[in-house]
């Protein structure tokens, strides 16, 4: 678990708005409504979400779950000091408290019961019972709760219910237009155009590809990172293949077929 | 054979398998070697299903079917005789794009068809330089023909192929629907040869004429050495007997351009790679008796379904081979072992039970917080401890095994149907151990009007007794995969479980008589799966040929399937599907 607790951004960070989401998040922040992030790794969701907190001018928690995050972790628990015992809490009762964004990154990750935890948050309650000090906390009116999760790569094994869905306005991210794709890397990194342009169409050959077996494609992410190494004096196609093949699969055929199509467009 | 005819057959041979001399075999690039480099590339320059097969000569494109030489070695180095292969590629992505083809009903003659290729080709260059720059270097290298033995340059015809009789995309089919007589003749005759045909480009099915044929009289062709016919318009007998390795030569002469379908039994296979184009007659209607459920078919050229279009008989599965089942536990006694530790201690990890009053362990988090309570002066409660009580499992499981012909082919010297057999029997035994509720069936279908759905363990059957059918299973008709599903998904429905999953155990080919191919079969597979879906059943494909991956991706989606290559690896990924589940069970 990752809690970054002193993540009030002055400067805000880099985001290029490709629709509304901006509009979208500023409303449901007024409203106090819940907002999900859905989309494929690496297309700027927690980028947007750091963006939107800086915008507001919030404080911003980010816990990135996984398979063993429980309710504890998100809400706090007893330690015992010599012969005390102190109670610490957890990231959402600090959220709760403050008037912070909450952003649970892959909340389809965690157990079950962190989902229950976060149920009476996101309802006209706006409330969240500690078990453990017996006690109920109302929100403070600025908390508000975000969530991520990558509706592909976990489908069947690993999904949202309805019943939660239900709760949260949700924004769908994808990867950009290449026109946008072209001015990130741009902006990101100092790249020239021309070679940004090369490795937009580069990411939009291999994302035609389904059949390879990859559980995810060419991100924005991995992207900005070839651009980053191209911009520092890496020769194009080995940053390419360093950056964009190599980290995608490990299989040898399709190195050698992603090579020979990155080797024709740069 | 009069020894004349032997000498005479022995020269040929030698003519014809002359050695190829060294510097040759050093610089020649041959397609199935980079086929699937090809292939990749191919796809995601134009984000179509593209599938490439070997040319007569150069080639072109019809649909998504890209042809090529089957070797070349014009060149004196190979990496420009593979770049050749890169330019043809590019160059066809272009002509694709562009639809520069021959859309016309009438015949194009070949001289023609590499006119009109030549005469378009600047109007393709130049788009290609334009999209591609690094085209242009390998054109222009290929055009200098400086690194060949050759004193002309290549063959304009070499880099611009030639135009096909193509449709235009997303055509819609003619719904012609002929009387073709398939009978429901269960032959125990299987095909003992195979061997790989010449490439074909263009099929043409012709309807069997009875009459002509049984009016048939023998002809022969002296010009081959031995006799397989082209057909000539007259119709022979098929009276079928395995002596296809001794007509190998003849058939290597033969052209596939026309073919028909007949039902008797297979005893010979040649195989034809390329049958995309193969107009096969849809079958008509036909009364049967047994019992029979009707099932819609996803018409994807219409976007509706064909209601009440498939027959889909259920029935038990009668034969038994207890013999395979003692061999197969026998064989993998080990694996057996090895698959019971690794379920053992998956199912202890996720049926820990917290908040227990006695258990193995003690809930750190619980103990703090009764020391808190007890220190507060508040009732503490006794539930610290960890258990690892078994809970009843609430997953069903429906594995679905494609029984069709294609499953008697080998794949890493594994023959597929005995892969699929032996993974079911493990796959049964484990699951019956741990008390997993679980199905056995298997599916192959002759047309609509007959797709036959076998059930080898129902889910309410004991497995003692359905465990020796598993031997007995023979591979059979074809992959019409869309009914199974839709059929399991029936018999998943009724189960109470929440999580429901069909296991599709598959070359992963969709394929039948009556033009239940291609995008057609993918699509009706594709549409049962969101069927599915919508009934809360998930699903997975295991495959046991590597060639399946250009399909299963295209309808089960990415992390949804998986190649293997025999029942251990197909077992562990099993392990790792379930494993996967249960954590989230």
């Amino acid at each position: 678990m990752k809690i970054n607790d002193n993540s009030i951004i002055t400067a805000h960070p880099y985001y290029r708005i490709s629709a509304k989401e901006e509009d979208v998040f500023t409303h449901a922040f007024k409203n106090k409504i819940p907002v999900l992030l859905k989309g494929p790794t690496g297309t700027g969701k927690s980028r947007f979400v750091e963006y939107m907190a800086s915008i507001l001018n919030k404080e911003l928690i980010t816990v990135s779950c996984h398979e063993e995050t429980s309710s504890t972790d998100l809400i706090g628990r007893f330690i015992i000091k010599g012969t005390e015992t102190i109670w610490l809490d957890g990231p959402l009762v600090t959220a709760v408290k403050t008037g912070a964004i909450l952003y649970l990154d892959e909340v389809a990750e965690a157990r079950p019961d962190v989902i229950v935890a976060i149920h009476p948050l996101t309802d006209h309650r706006r409330e969240l019972y500690i078990d453990k000090l017996g006690q109920t906390l109302k929100a403070h009116t600025d908390f508000m709760l975000v969530a991520s999760f990558n509706p592909g790569y976990q489908r069947g094994y690993k999904e949202l219910k309805p019943s939660t869905r239900q709760r949260f306005a949700a924004i769908s991210f994808n990867y950009p237009i290449p026109a946008i794709e072209t001015e990130i890397l741009i902006n990101e990194t100092g790249v020239d155009e021309d070679s940004a342009k090369k490795l937009v169409k580069i990411a939009e050959k291999i994302r035609n590809l389904k059949e390879l077996g990859l559980t995810e494609t060419v991100s924005t992410r991995l992207l900005v990172d070839a651009a980053k190494l191209i911009h520092t004096g890496l020769p194009k196609r080995l940053s390419v293949r360093t950056a964009i093949i190599e980290p995608l699969t490990d299989e040898e055929d399709i190195i050698t077929a992603l090579t020979d199509l990155a080797n024709l467009l740069i | 054979m009069a020894l004349d005819e032997y000498i005479f057959g022995k020269l040929v041979n030698y003519f014809k398998n002359k050695p190829v001399n060294a510097a040759l075999l050093e610089r020649r690039v041959l397609l199935k070697e980079i086929k699937p480099r090809l292939i990749i590339l191919a796809r995601a320059l134009t984000g179509k299903a593209i599938d490439i097969f070997p040319a007569v000569k150069e080639g072109g494109f019809k649909g998504n079917s890209f042809f090529l030489p089957e070797s070349f070695s014009f060149f004196n180095s190979k990496n420009l005789n593979f770049n050749y292969y890169i330019f043809r590629v590019l160059f066809l992505t272009v002509q694709q794009k562009k639809q520069f083809n021959w859309y016309q009903s009438t015949m194009l003659p070949d001289e023609n068809a590499r006119k009109l290729a030549q005469q378009n080709a600047p109007l393709i260059l130049e788009c290609l330089f334009q999209e591609y720059p690094v085209a242009q270097k390998i054109y222009e290298d290929l055009l200098l023909n400086t690194d060949t033995e050759s004193t002309e340059p290549i063959e304009k015809a070499w880099l611009y192929g030639n135009w096909m009789a193509d449709k235009k995309e997303n055509y819609e089919t003619p719904d012609i629907i002929t009387i073709e007589k398939i009978t429901d003749n269960k032959s125990t005759t299987l095909p003992k040869t195979t061997i790989q045909s010449k490439p074909v480009e263009e099929i043409i099915n012709l309807i069997v004429d009875i009459k002509q044929q049984e009016d048939y009289v023998m002809t022969h062709n002296f010009e081959k050495v031995d006799t397989a016919d082209e057909f000539n318009g007259t119709w022979r007998d098929f009276d079928g007997e395995d002596e296809l390795e001794d007509h190998n030569d003849a058939l290597n002469e033969l052209n596939l351009k026309y073919t028909i379908r007949v039902d008797d039994a297979t005893h010979s296979v040649y195989q034809a790679e390329f049958t995309d184009n193969a107009m096969v007659a849809e079958s008509s209607d036909s009364k049967t008796k047994g019992n029979f459920i009707f099932y819609d078919e996803w018409n994807f050229y219409k976007k509706t379904y064909k209601e009440k279009y498939i027959r889909l008989y259920p029935c038990e599965y009668p034969f038994a081979d207890s013999d395979f089942y003692q061999v197969t536990i026998n064989n993998n006694n080990a694996v057996l072992t090895r698959l019971r530790k690794m379920l053992t201690s998956l199912n202890n990890k996720w049926e820990q039970q917290h908040l227990q009053a006695q258990g193995g362990e003690i809930d750190i988090d619980m103990a703090v917080t009764r020391y808190v309570d007890i220190l507060s002066g508040h009732t503490a409660s006794d539930n610290v401890y960890i258990s690892d009580r078994k809970l009843k499992k609430d997953l069903s499981f429906l594995l679905l095994i494609d029984m069709s012909l294609s499953s008697d082919s080998y794949a890493s010297g594994n023959r597929v149907i005995d892969t699929a057999k032996q993974t079911a029997i493990l796959f049964g035994e484990i699951l019956n151990e741990y008390h997993i509720d679980f199905a056995i069936q298997g599916f192959y279908s002759k047309t609509r009007n007959y797709s036959y759905y076998l059930s080898l363990k129902d889910f309410d059957k004991s497995w003692h007794t359905s465990k020796h059918k598993i031997g007995a299973l023979q591979p059979e008709g074809y992959t019409r995969i869309g009914p199974a599903l839709r059929h399991s998904g029936t018999l998943l429905d009724k189960r109470p479980a929440k999580n429901k999953w069909v296991i599709l155990l598959s070359d992963g080919k969709p394929n039948d008589f009556d033009r239940y191919e291609g995008r057609y079969g993918v699509e009706d597979v594709k549409q049962s799966l969101r069927e599915l879906n919508q009934q809360n059943i998930h699903s997975y494909a295991l495959a046991i040929e590597s060639s399946a991956k250009y399909y299963l991706c295209q309808m089960f989606g990415q992390n949804h399937y998986q190649i293997v290559s025999s029942p251990v690896e197909l077992l562990q990924s099993f392990i790792k599907l379930y494993e996967k589940i249960s954590h989230h069970n």
